[in-house]
């Protein structure tokens, strides 16, 4: 019991949570019309970091004491933590495409006034389509080849969205690369 | 002895009267599957929901002031509006799956599920004026009660108290210190929980209004219908504002609802929202019918051959004349 208490203390302690993985949109150009928009991959969010420190003290021949401190990085998943009896109320997976657009990402994008007033509009529809494609690719085991799908269907998809928005989308994709 | 006894009556009457408009009510909603919610090395008894039950009377029994208390596992969209709308509920500690978090790039997470995966994050917005106390238990759980604060979703409860991690959270850890915090309220206002007997002026954005209701400009009627078997509980959004709620339900109905011209946006968008994923199959949206009142008419997004768009969700926009 102690020792559970304890190993939970540690855990939750000296866990720090570094920023999500970033791979939530994965592009690749399909189409030299610009109408094409990035493919897109499911988040994961499934391993964390964590960083340990553990300190030992021993006895040294003089008769005094020396204490070592190690501190170990590791990648590690969720059951670890739940070794630990813990139940983490974590949510993975369900990834959006978000409209709200940095200055300097609209920048690096060199992304028109239309163009982001478009995709803001249509936004709903842009995820849409990424649920549609989504479940559709599924069923395709092979990455690259999933990868290929999902582009073909974005640019399948495309038709039914503004030309500014799926402009819009295939320049930040192609920033994601 | 006849008088006493009317005043006898009078009294009963007037005590069940004052207890009626004092009721006050803490709900426990949990909506976690406990099969894949134990942590290993456990047995196949051990219940998250259980545990968490337990938990949670351990602490109300703490409490200083007497309280109505309800737990209700296996949370659903329904179970959770019913509860947010309930007059008598005061205090809500909801327990489930959460992520939030944003990437560089075009990516973000905003989720708040149930036992079934459904995203349910919008329903919060549905908090009646009663409530005073608002816990989610989940990772991450006060980034959106943050953000939903920024943008007005609670400006109708502004008595209203809430509680969220920044981190990833443990279940009953998560309870324990959702219970702590209401128990500080408790302490420093016993009467925190109680219902005013004056309710707030200020109107909730989110309530039905009858066709009769001359108060209110209706400016749309919403109709779901043409279900032809079970059909999902369904949010019904404009711009992530939730506008209207249609229960799950078992029956061929035409269900409608009708919409406040200020609540709606200048965006001629609604969404029909069951909150479940795009890896989820068959599922029964139905179909709007939305009129309008300023013309044109509302289209279904889908593909040039009439395939609609969207898992779990769809889309109507609004066309012109």
């Amino acid at each position: 019991m102690k020792m559970k208490k304890i190993l939970s203390t540690v855990l939750l302690t000296a866990t720090f949570i570094l920023s999500s993985p970033t791979q939530a949109i994965i592009g690749i150009a399909t189409d030299s019309e610009a109408t094409a928009i990035a493919g897109l991959a499911l988040m994961d969010i499934s391993q964390i970091w964590v960083v340990e420190s553990r300190s030992t003290t021993r006895r040294t021949r003089r008769g005094g004491f020396s204490r070592s401190t190690y501190v170990t990085y590791r990648v590690i998943t969720y059951p670890a933590f739940l070794i630990a009896g813990l139940v983490l109320l974590d949510e993975q997976g369900r990834a959006e495409i978000t409209a709200n657009l940095s200055n300097e990402q609209i920048a690096q994008a060199k992304l028109s006034d239309a163009e982001v007033a478009a995709l803001k509009s249509e936004i709903e529809e842009v995820n849409a389509i990424k649920d549609m494609i989504a479940s559709e690719i599924s069923s395709v085991e092979n990455d690259e080849q999933r990868m290929e799908k999902a582009g073909q269907l974005w640019t399948s998809y495309s038709e039914v969205l503004s030309e500014d928005t799926a402009i819009a989308l295939f320049k930040l994709a192609s920033l994601e690369k | 002895m006849t008088q006493n006894l009317i005043k006898l009556i009078i009294f009963i009457g007037l005590l069940c009267g004052t207890m009626q408009s004092f009721a006050h009510k803490i709900v426990l909603l949990t909506s976690l599957n406990p099969e894949t919610n134990r942590p290993p090395l456990r047995l196949k008894s051990w219940n998250i929901n259980k545990k968490l039950e337990k938990k949670f009377n351990q602490y109300l029994s703490k409490f200083n002031t007497s309280l109505s208390a309800e737990v209700i596992h296996f949370a659903g969209p329904t179970e959770l509006y019913r509860t947010l709308r309930d007059p008598e509920v005061t205090a809500l500690i909801w327990v489930g799956h959460a992520g939030f978090g944003d990437s560089e790039g075009l990516g973000q997470t905003r989720s708040i599920v149930d036992h079934k995966g459904r995203d349910i994050k919008s329903l919060f917005q549905a908090a009646g004026p009663q409530l005073k106390y608002l816990a989610l238990v989940g990772c991450q759980g006060a980034f959106f009660l943050n953000e939903w604060r920024d943008k007005g979703y609670f400006s109708h409860v502004p008595k209203l108290q809430t509680y969220g991690r920044e981190v990833k959270t443990d279940a009953r850890k998560g309870l324990r210190k959702a219970m702590k915090r209401l128990e500080e309220l408790v302490d420093h206002d016993s009467k925190f929980l109680e219902q005013e007997t004056s309710q707030p002026s200020i109107k909730s954005p989110f309530q039905y209004y009858q066709k009769n209701d001359d108060q209110y400009e209706i400016a749309q009627v919403i109709r779901l219908n043409e279900a032809k078997e079970e059909m999902e509980a369904v949010q019904i959004l404009q711009k992530d504002r939730l506008i209207a709620f249609f229960p799950q339900s078992n029956t061929i109905q035409a269900k409608e609802v009708l919409i406040k011209r200020s609540n709606l946006k200048s965006a001629k968008k609604i969404v029909l929202e069951s909150g479940f994923g795009p890896l989820t199959k068959d599922i029964n949206l139905g179909r709007l019918n939305i009129e309008a009142d300023e013309g044109g008419h509302w289209d279904l997004f889908q593909t040039p051959s009439g395939k609609p768009i969207g898992i779990g969700k769809h889309i109507y926009q609004h066309i012109g004349d």
